[in-house]
């Protein structure tokens, strides 16, 4: 059975577009707000994966975009790998870490799965601040490291504060979306949403669950890690706070928000939140206490968020993506 | 101070915290076990507690009135949050975990615009200090476990010597059940959350002279009341409170070997392994 | 006594009741018979309002149940035995008694005259419900429903994982509580056992009454019996 497409292709196109001419539209520093909302949105998206589609509500998270971002570091500090080198080894370290942590976490479901999500990440976010780990965060944490510049065959473009750096974020956030659309879309979105729905039937029906749940996991690990070292590359800092899980809670406002079991509605949501968030904050007087009634209203009155209440009122036929 | 009276002390220290812990412990699994969610916002009402006695000293100067009133006040907080937030959702356990994730965030900010970012510290309403094993020992931690005693007493005879305790554990075990024999249910339900809410408040007003004061000391004590709950076996109050008590003093007695932090990734670490292994903890029914 | 006007209940988007009638009249045992599965389990749930019908009419002694919410029926002179038992597994004997006196005020003799019926309670009543035998079980859901002293019982397939032996003693009890006056609408797959005891039945298929009349009639007719419960007693 072919997927039919939930996203309009002339969204994408548009949004593509946009992020395309944006540079010549609006002021440099725009630049930056905007890759920084593509960066999050990814971290989004990874969420969403997990939850929107697969069910399974973690608060982990950012266990991986933390491993991603000094994997990163580590690459280039240590090993003085440039940008593929880095992003390479950080997706392998989010991503094994991501496969070692799920091999446990899938086994159990719903709150005891969320709960020992937390647990992973305060453990390890108390291990690495204890300082037993400096080896690996000692020399990073709050050091601005020098940004490796994107190297493309004779071409070497700087990555930071620049055009090039700009179209290297929206390329690799495009990629990586267009890379989980593909995934997805491959049957494996029908897995996913059937797991989410009704799980014991899915069992019944011969699909190996905690296979696929610790497939889910591992990718969405992968899309997070990749995320945390796009973070930490292009603002040139990593620090010990992003293996907090209050950093994964982020994700879940945006997502929530935005669109869940989209892919596109994360982003949605971190441009509201990020862009938004620097005008209203001076609108509203308690902005932060606004976005806790924003996201209970939304949880009470439209869990699927805006992109996903935006479908359901165009009849979009259920498809995976 | 010999090494035993180190020893003694720092254990002590624990049994307190760890009673505290009781507290804030049975009081989300009282309502795990009758609605089967886990409230993430349970840390925050201990805060809430925790602030409101601060606010209520501050007014009138007098501890007592704050360890009266402040869980109370919770306790209807808790039943409001139920009633008005939670029932319409109450068969959906993701969307409510979510919910109580977003009050957690209300809460949190919500103290943090009006009681501000600042650590402030109550001054403990009972000082002097008791002679003990060679050294001293505060009186108010002393108050404090006796306090919490009294109330975990307290909890058990209204579960099991009254009509609406037997309700209550009528309700939990089946409720359909009991709606067939005529108990209004939902009102049970309230109460139980108004009840859980007013426990982790207690905790937090009983805390709140030995601990420091700020919007997110909740986050440091759901962790460990998760913890408790699920070691303990989520649904047995007993476990709960044996799991607590246990737990706070091998906290308390680690914390002669190694740093607190140590502790706290050891307890974090046999919780997972405990959820791995056996998830209905030491005491609980298998699900 | 008990009135049932073509109720259609549904549990959740499944269409189970299609439009039941029955009635029971004071001092009467009336049988539902059928399958697995056909219903009855709900029908008895839709009259205690567990499950709420989305139409029809439900009326015992002239009150409207569909006007009440479940807790309410529960407090009605209508006493319910649940298909399983249900009773409270961590309630003691004593505890599981005092449930069925529901809000209401325990009168001493409530619970003397339901041990009087099944002095075994009496001795364990201090034992914890979970930890009483099936047999005992069922005896205790019937106690329970009878402490507040209804003047009608819905019981749903008390004969269910029991011996025969047990079964027998059960039938007896029911006997006894109907020849002092308490109407009974009984649930059953046991039909014999059913048609023992009750002077009408109704036999349900498909979440609807099939067959309605006396017993004595259902047995003359076992060509009845054989196409809609698949047995001839």
């Amino acid at each position: 059975m072919s997927p039919r497409l939930r996203q309009a292709p002339l969204v994408l196109v548009a949004t593509l577009a946009a992020l395309f001419l944006a540079p010549a539209v609006v002021l440099p520093y725009y630049r930056i707000v905007l890759a920084e909302i593509l960066v999050w949105g990814l971290f989004g998206m990874a969420f969403d994966l997990l939850f929107g589609y697969t069910g399974m509500l973690s608060f982990g998270q950012a266990l991986f975009f933390g491993a991603g971002a000094y994997g990163a570091a580590y690459a280039v500090f240590k090993l003085g790998a440039g940008l593929w080198g880095a992003l390479a080894v950080a997706v392998v370290v989010a991503t094994v870490f991501a496969v070692a942590v799920g091999f446990f976490a899938v086994r159990v479901s719903g709150h005891y799965f969320l709960v020992l999500t937390i647990t992973f990440s305060v453990v390890i976010f108390l291990v690495l601040e204890s300082g037993h780990w400096r080896w690996i965060t000692g020399g990073y944490s709050g050091r601005p490291f020098p940004a490796p510049p994107i190297t493309l065959g004779p071409l070497s473009l700087p990555l930071t504060n620049s055009l090039a750096g700009y179209y290297f974020v929206v390329a690799a956030v495009a990629g990586a979306y267009a890379l989980c659309y593909l995934l997805l879309a491959s049957g494996l979105g029908w897995v996913f949403l059937s797991i989410r729905e009704n799980e014991p039937r899915a069992r019944l029906l011969g699909y190996n669950v905690e296979g696929y749940k610790l497939l889910a996991f591992s990718i969405s690990g992968f899309f997070a890690g990749l995320s945390g070292a796009l973070y930490a590359l292009t603002s040139q800092y990593t620090n010990l706070s992003f293996f907090h899980w209050t950093i994964s809670t982020n994700a879940v406002v945006w997502t929530v928000i935005g669109g869940t079991g989209t892919l596109l509605g994360p982003f949605l949501g971190s441009g509201l939140f990020i862009a938004g968030g620097d005008f209203l904050s001076a609108q509203v007087p308690n902005f932060p206490i606004a976005i806790g009634v924003l996201l209970l209203v939304f949880v009470l009155f439209a869990p699927e968020g805006l992109l996903g209440l935006l479908r359901r009122l165009a009849r979009r036929p259920t498809a995976p993506v | 101070m010999t090494p035993e009276a180190q020893f003694i002390l720092f254990g002590l220290n624990g049994l307190v915290w760890g009673l505290i812990i009781a507290l804030i412990a049975l009081g989300l699994s009282l309502v795990f076990g009758l609605i089967e969610i886990i409230n993430i916002a349970h840390g925050d009402l201990f805060m809430l507690g925790a602030v409101l006695a601060w606010y209520m000293i501050q007014w009138t100067g007098n501890f007592w009135v704050a360890l009266a009133a402040a869980p109370l006040a919770v306790g209807l907080l808790g039943m409001l949050i139920e009633r008005g937030v939670l029932r319409p959702i109450e068969h959906k356990p993701i969307i409510t975990i979510l919910a109580t994730f977003g009050l957690s965030l209300i809460f949190q900010q919500s103290v943090l615009a009006t009681f501000g970012g600042a650590p402030q510290r109550i001054e403990e309403p009972i000082g002097g200090l008791i002679p003990l094993v060679g050294t001293f020992y505060p009186v108010y931690r002393v108050f404090v476990a006796g306090c919490a005693l009294v109330a975990l007493a307290g909890l058990w005879l209204l579960l099991y010597k009254t009509r609406y305790g037997m309700w209550m554990r009528a309700v939990r075990q089946d409720r359909e059940m009991a709606v067939a024999l005529g108990i209004a249910s939902d009102q049970v339900y309230m109460l139980t959350f108004g009840l859980g809410a007013a426990l982790a408040a207690l905790g937090g007003v009983l805390a709140a002279p030995v601990t420091s004061l700020e919007f997110q000391m909740g986050l440091d004590v759901l962790p460990t009341a998760f913890i408790v709950v699920i070691i303990g076996g989520l649904g047995s109050l007993q476990g709960t409170l044996v799991a607590a008590v246990l737990l706070g003093v091998l906290e308390g007695l680690a914390n002669v070997f190694v740093t607190p932090t140590t502790a706290r990734i050891f307890s974090l670490l046999f919780m997972a392994v405990v959820l791995l292994v056996r998830p209905q903890g030491i005491f609980g029914k298998r699900p | 006594m008990l009135q049932v006007a073509d109720i259609h209940t549904y549990y959740g988007k499944s269409y189970v009741l299609h439009g039941v009638s029955l009635e029971v009249q004071p001092g009467e045992i009336v049988a539902l018979l059928g399958r697995n599965g056909v219903g009855k389990t709900t029908t008895l749930k839709s009259i205690m309002g567990l499950v709420p019908p989305r139409r029809g009419r439900i009326s015992f002694n002239g009150q409207e149940l569909m006007a009440l919410s479940a807790h309410r029926v529960g407090r009605l002179p209508l006493g319910y035995v649940p298909q399983g038992r249900r009773i409270f597994p961590e309630l003691t004997v004593n505890e599981n008694l005092l449930m069925g006196v529901g809000p209401g005020v325990a009168t001493p003799d409530a619970l003397e005259r339901v041990f009087r019926y099944f002095p075994i309670l009496h001795q364990r009543s201090r034992q914890r419900g979970g930890t009483l035998s099936g047999g005992e079980q069922q005896m205790l859901a019937i106690a329970r429903a009878l402490v507040k002293q209804p003047t009608m019982l819905l019981m749903d397939e008390p004969s269910e994982g029991l011996a025969p032996l047990v079964v027998r003693s059960v039938k007896q009890t029911i006997r006894a509580l109907n020849q002092e006056g308490l109407a009974i609408l009984l649930a059953e797959q046991q039909v014999a056992m059913a048609l023992d005891l009750a002077a009408r039945a109704y036999i349900m298929e498909n979440g609807l009454i099939v067959y309605a009349g006396r017993g004595e009639e259902l047995r003359r007719n076992p060509e009845i019996m054989k196409r809609h419960l698949g047995v001839v007693v």
